[in-house]
C-alpha cells in the first residue's frame, strides 16, 4: 500500500502536521516509537495534602527506584523527569538514538507525544522580527496559531507583554497568582512606567493549562500535581489531539517502529523502520514524507538516507541562567501548596541599543520532592535542610532565555557506527546584561546577586534547532525552501525545529506547531493539484 | 556495614534512629550506585564511616572541595527516602508562618554551618582524604 503522507514523530509538530493534513481531508500515517506512561495516576487530591498523612515512597520514588536516576546513572536530568511517572517520556532514549554529546545536553524522547508529555506548557505566538534569518512572515502563521490556540485551550492576558506575545483571541482566562508572583506584580505596576522605559515589560505567560473547563477537559485543580505526573486533563499534550485524530480515523497510528532513513523508487517513497520490539526490519511507501521526529532525531535521519557521516550540521540551542529571587519579608513564611507548577509571570528585557531581547520565566519552587533542592543549597545538611524548610518558600526563580547565536552554536554529525556526535561551544554571556537584569530585580525590592546565578550547560533548554535551516533559495542538500522542502527531495519536508536556523529567548514550540500546520496545509494542497 | 551506613547518616541528619523501610531501601540503591563510583571512592567512603564522628562536617567540606563523591550521595539518598515519610513531612515542608523563627534559625545555621566547614577542612586534613 503507498500512503499519501507519512509523518515521522507523534511530538507537537508530527501532530500539527497531522491536524492539519485531517482538516484537508487527507489521512496520514504516523510513524512513531511511543512509549506510553507505564503507571496510571491514582492521585486525585492535593500532592502535598496527600504527602502529610501517607508514605509517598511509590509515588515520589518509584518501585525501581526512577527518583535515583541522576544517581545512578550520573547524568544531569531534568527535575520533572525524575519522577517515576515520567520516565516513559525518555525511556530507551540512548539506546535508540545512541549520542555522543561531549557536554551538550541532548535530550530526545521515544514517547507518544514526544517531549511534550513534559513540557514546561508556555506556548507564544512569535513576531516579524523573531523570525529572524527565516522566509517567512508571523502574519502567515495567524490563521494556525488561532487554529490551534482553539485546539489546545490556552490561557492568558492582554498585558503589557502582548504587543510582544501576539494577539490575545480566544485565550482563556490567566491562572491564579502564587502569593509572592502577586507580590511582585504588584511591585511592577508600581514603577511600571520606569522600568518600561529600560525596556523591562512583566506579565501573565500564555500556557496551554485550562484556567476553567474546556469541552471535555476539566480546569486546572491546583494540586500541584502537575510537576509529576503526565496526561492531566487540565494541562494540554499533542496526545490529546492525536488520540482524538485517530478515534475519528483522521489518522492513521504506527506505534513500535523506529524509523531510520527513506529511499527513493520511481513514484513514492520507501520509508526503513526498525520494529522496535523483536529489532525486525520494516518498510512503508508512501508519496510524501513529513520529518517530525525532533530537531536531533530528523537531522539523523536525513543524514542516514544520504549515507553521509561526514558533514557537519548546526545545532542551536537557548542559552539559560537561572536566577533566584529572594523576598525577605516572606522568610519563614507557610509553604504554599496551592501554586501553578508552570511559570506563573513572565518578564521580557527588551534592550533596544544592543538590539537583544531576552525571555524570563517566573517560577515558584514548589516541585514536589524538595530534596532536589539539597545540592543546590551551600549549608551543612542539616542547615540545608532548615533552609529548604524556611528559606526556599521565600524565593522565586527566574529562568532566563537568550535567544540563540551564531558565536554559540554547536554542530552534530553523523558517525558510521550510527552514534550521533555532538559539539557544543561554551556559552559566552555579557555580564553586562547580567547587571541590568539583576538591578532590575533590586528596584523591586527582591534581593538577588550575580553569584547566585546558576549557568546552565549547553543543550539544557531543551530547545534545539538549526541542523535543516529553511531559506529562501535553497543551494545544498541540508537546506530547505519555505515550505520544508528538501533540497532536491521534493517528496520530502522537514516540518521541526531543525528549520530555524534562529530560536529566539521566547518559547519556539507553538510557531513550531503553526509552522507545521502551515506546510500541511501546502503539502495537501499540492496533493489535491495532482 | 550498609546498615551501620544507613543508621549514622539518618541519625546525622534526623537526630533518630532510622525507619526499616528506609534503611532496606537505602541498601538497594547503594548497591545500585556504587558500580559507577571508583574502587578508590569507595575505599574513602567506607574510611569516612568508620573513623569520622561527625559526618555531617565532613560531608560539607568533601562538598564544597568536591572530593569524597560517593558521601554526598549517600546523603542524599537518605534525604530523598526520608521525605517520602509522612513524619517527616514537617521536616522539608513549613506549615505555620513564623518569619522571627524561619530567620533566627537561619542566622543560626550560617554560624552552625561555619563552625562545620572549619571542623570539615580539619577531619579532611587529619584523615587524609
Amino acid at each position: 500500500m503507498i500512503h499519501e503522507v507519512i509523518i515521522i514523530g507523534s511530538g507537537p509538530t508530527g501532530v500539527a502536521s497531522a491536524l492539519g493534513f485531517a482538516e484537508n481531508g487527507i489521512i496520514s500515517l504516523v510513524l512513531d516509537v511511543g512509549y506510553e506512561p507505564e503507571k496510571d495516576n491514582t492521585l486525585n487530591s492535593n500532592f502535598f495534602k496527600y504527602r502529610k498523612t501517607n508514605d509517598s515512597f511509590d509515588l515520589m520514588i518509584g518501585e525501581n527506584y526512577e527518583g535515583f536516576h541522576n544517581l545512578i546513572h550520573k547524568k544531569t536530568i531534568f527535575p520533572k523527569l525524575i519522577s517515576p511517572f515520567m520516565q516513559f517520556v525518555v525511556k530507551n532514549a540512548e539506546k535508540l538514538s545512541p549520542t555522543d554529546e561531549n557536554g551538550f545536553i541532548a535530550v530526545q524522547s521515544f514517547a507518544k507525544g514526544g517531549l511534550a508529555n513534559a513540557w514546561g506548557a508556555s506556548l507564544y505566538r512569535c513576531t516579524d522580527d523573531e523570525l529572524l534569518n527565516i522566509p517567512l512572515k508571523a502574519s502567515e502563521l495567524i490563521p494556525y496559531y488561532d487554529k490551534l490556540t482553539k485546539e489546545i485551550g490556552i490561557s492568558g492576558n492582554d498585558d503589557d507583554l502582548t504587543p510582544f506575545y501576539g494577539s490575545t483571541k480566544d485565550l482563556l482566562p490567566p491562572l491564579n497568582l502564587s502569593k509572592k508572583c502577586e507580590l511582585l506584580y504588584a511591585r511592577y505596576k508600581k514603577k511600571k512606567k520606569r522600568l518600561n522605559e529600560k525596556g523591562v515589560y512583566i506579565g501573565r505567560p500564555r500556557l496551554c493549562v485550562l484556567s476553567q473547563d474546556y469541552y471535555d477537559r476539566t480546569g486546572y485543580e491546583y494540586n500541584s500535581l502537575e510537576s509529576w505526573f503526565p496526561h492531566l486533563p487540565y494541562v494540554y499534550a499533542p496526545a490529546y489531539t492525536l488520540q482524538k485524530l485517530v478515534k475519528e480515523n483522521k489518522v492513521i497510528y504506527h506505534g513500535s517502529v523506529l524509523v531510520k532513513s527513506w529511499t527513493k523508487e520511481d513514484n513514492y517513497l520507501i520509508v526503513h523502520a526498525e520494529n522496535v520490539n523483536d529489532g525486525s526490519m520494516i518498510t512503508f511507501r508512501c508519496k510524501k514524507l513529513v520529518l517530525a521526529a525532533g530537531t536531533i532525531n530528523s537531522a539523523k535521519i536525513v543524514l542516514n538516507s544520504k549515507k553521509d557521516f561526514k558533514t557537519r550540521l548546526p545545532l542551536f540551542d537557548n542559552e539559560l541562567i537561572q536566577i533566584p529571587l529572594i523576598f525577605p519579608s516572606v522568610i519563614g513564611s507557610k509553604f504554599e501548596t496551592k501554586t501553578l507548577g508552570f511559570e506563573n509571570l513572565d518578564i521580557l528585557y527588551n534592550f533596544q541599543e544592543s538590539n537583544l531581547r531576552l525571555k524570563g520565566s517566573i517560577l515558584e519552587l514548589n516541585f514536589p520532592l524538595r530534596s532536589v533542592f539539597y545540592e543546590m543549597l551551600p549549608f551543612s545538611a542539616k542547615d540545608n535542610l532548615l533552609f529548604i524548610k524556611y528559606f526556599l518558600p521565600a524565593v522565586l526563580v527566574v529562568l532566563l532565555y537568550f535567544p540563540s547565536s551564531i558565536k554559540n552554536s554547536g554542530y552534530l554529525m553523523l558517525k558510521d557506527n550510527g552514534v550521533l556526535e555532538i559539539f557544543s561551544r561554551p556559552y559566552k554571556i555579557d555580564k553586562g546584561v547580567i547587571r541590568k537584569v539583576i538591578n532590575t530585580f533590586l528596584s523591586l525590592g527582591i534581593l538577588t546577586h550575580s553569584l547566585f546565578i546558576k549557568y546552565a550547560p549547553p543543550g539544557y533548554s531543551i530547545h534545539y534547532a538549526g541542523p535543516l535551516p529553511m531559506v529562501e533559495n535553497p543551494e545544498h542538500e541540508y537546506q530547505c525552501n519555505r515550505f520544508g522542502e528538501l533540497y532536491h527531495e521534493s517528496d520530502v519536508h522537514v516540518v521541526d525545529g531543525s528549520l530555524f536556523p534562529y530560536l529566539p529567548a521566547k518559547n519556539f514550540s507553538f510557531t513550531l506547531m503553526a509552522n507545521a500546520m502551515r506546510i500541511a496545509d501546502y503539502i495537501s494542497k499540492n496533493i489535491r493539484k495532482q | 556495614m550498609q546498615n551501620n551506613e544507613a543508621d549514622r547518616i539518618y541519625r546525622t541528619i534526623f537526630n533518630k534512629n532510622i525507619p526499616p523501610s528506609i534503611r532496606n531501601h537505602f541498601i538497594i540503591v547503594s548497591k545500585k550506585i556504587e558500580p559507577s563510583f571508583t574502587e578508590e571512592e569507595i575505599r574513602k567512603y567506607h574510611v569516612c564511616i568508620k573513623k569520622v564522628h561527625d559526618l555531617e562536617a565532613l560531608e560539607l567540606a568533601a562538598r564544597y572541595f568536591k572530593k569524597l563523591p560517593l558521601l554526598t550521595v549517600k546523603f542524599k539518598i537518605i534525604l530523598y527516602l526520608a521525605e517520602t515519610l509522612p513524619q517527616n513531612y514537617s521536616k522539608y515542608i513549613n506549615e505555620k508562618d513564623n518569619f522571627f523563627m524561619g530567620s533566627l534559625l537561619l542566622v543560626f545555621s550560617l554560624i552552625r554551618t561555619s563552625c562545620k566547614f572549619v571542623k570539615g577542612i580539619c577531619l579532611l586534613a587529619v584523615n587524609r582524604l
